[in-house]
């Protein structure tokens, strides 16, 4: 039985290190909103939810909106209160089509972790697949 | 609308939207999910609903029609081998070259718009020890 998906782009993964907290197992790269640098972020298919870390929050210039309701979020590093806000994030291709999706993310100050692409409001509507062989991670839309 | 009628409406709103949010932190979205469509109708301009309904709808996802970006396997490279030497800073990475370190993650990107102007550059935060 030959089984066969197909995807506009590819971009690579890579695991490192941080001392102190744990291997970024899948690392990969994005660009949140309008930014213009690609950050490194934790790819979690177990994250929940997509988590901005602060700096990059402070980039795009949001700040807890008095309409996002305060949203509680446990994880590895304790629970955290913050909000749900949509910003799309873009994985650029390294061969093929980049593709940007409309995501959710938990925006907390206190966040002390790796930005996260996690599950819900993202992942979950993407078609993706990584190949350790080549250390890929293939995208598209649904 | 009496004022104790509009005090016992925000109140009803107060305690729906508690609902979905109690609903996203069980981890049940797809409940939070019907319940936020069924309160839209009836709270068209209540704005919590509305930002829960909009984060909570399924995101899009779109192709974007532009070259291919060039590898980043010079960035990875580099980051893999001394990410390490920079705890507690961000780290801007082009090429295979650092563009700069810092604990502000404000002065690393300044610094890459001073050295590369519209062209992006890698950021990695590399946690330190004490984290």
């Amino acid at each position: 039985m030959t089984l066969a998906q197909t995807y506009v782009g590819r971009s690579s993964y890579f695991s490192i290190f941080e001392p102190g907290q744990a291997v970024i197992l899948v690392a990969v790269l994005c660009r949140a909103g309008d930014l213009i640098d690609q950050d490194v972020a934790l790819l979690d298919t177990a994250a929940e939810w997509c988590v901005m870390t602060p700096g990059v929050a402070a980039d795009l210039g949001i700040s807890d909106s008095k309409h996002s309701p305060r949203i509680r979020l446990a994880s590895r590093f304790g629970t955290f209160a913050g909000s749900h806000e949509r910003i799309s994030v873009e994985f650029t291709a390294e061969e093929g089509q980049s593709v940007s999706v409309d995501a959710t993310w938990f925006v907390c100050n206190e966040w002390p972790g790796p930005l996260v692409i996690g599950w819900r409001g993202c992942l979950e509507r993407m078609r993706f697949a990584l190949d350790p062989g080549t250390e890929s991670l293939y995208f598209a839309p649904p | 609308m009496s004022k104790v009628a509009a005090k016992s409406e925000t109140a009803k709103l107060a305690i729906q939207v508690s609902d979905v949010i109690a609903l996203i932190e069980a981890g049940r979205v797809d409940e939070a999910r019907v319940l936020v469509n069924q309160l839209l109708p009836n709270n068209p301009d209540s704005p919590s609903i509305r930002h829960l309904q909009r984060v909570l709808e399924l995101p899009s996802v779109t192709t974007i029609d532009a070259a291919p970006r060039t590898s980043f396997t010079r960035e990875r490279t580099w980051l893999k081998a001394h990410a390490h030497e920079h705890p507690g800073c961000w780290i801007a990475v082009v090429d295979g070259c650092l563009i700069a370190a810092s604990p502000s993650r404000t002065a690393v990107v300044q610094a890459v718009r001073e050295a590369l102007g519209n062209r992006g550059a890698v950021l990695f935060y590399q946690a330190g020890d004490s984290v």
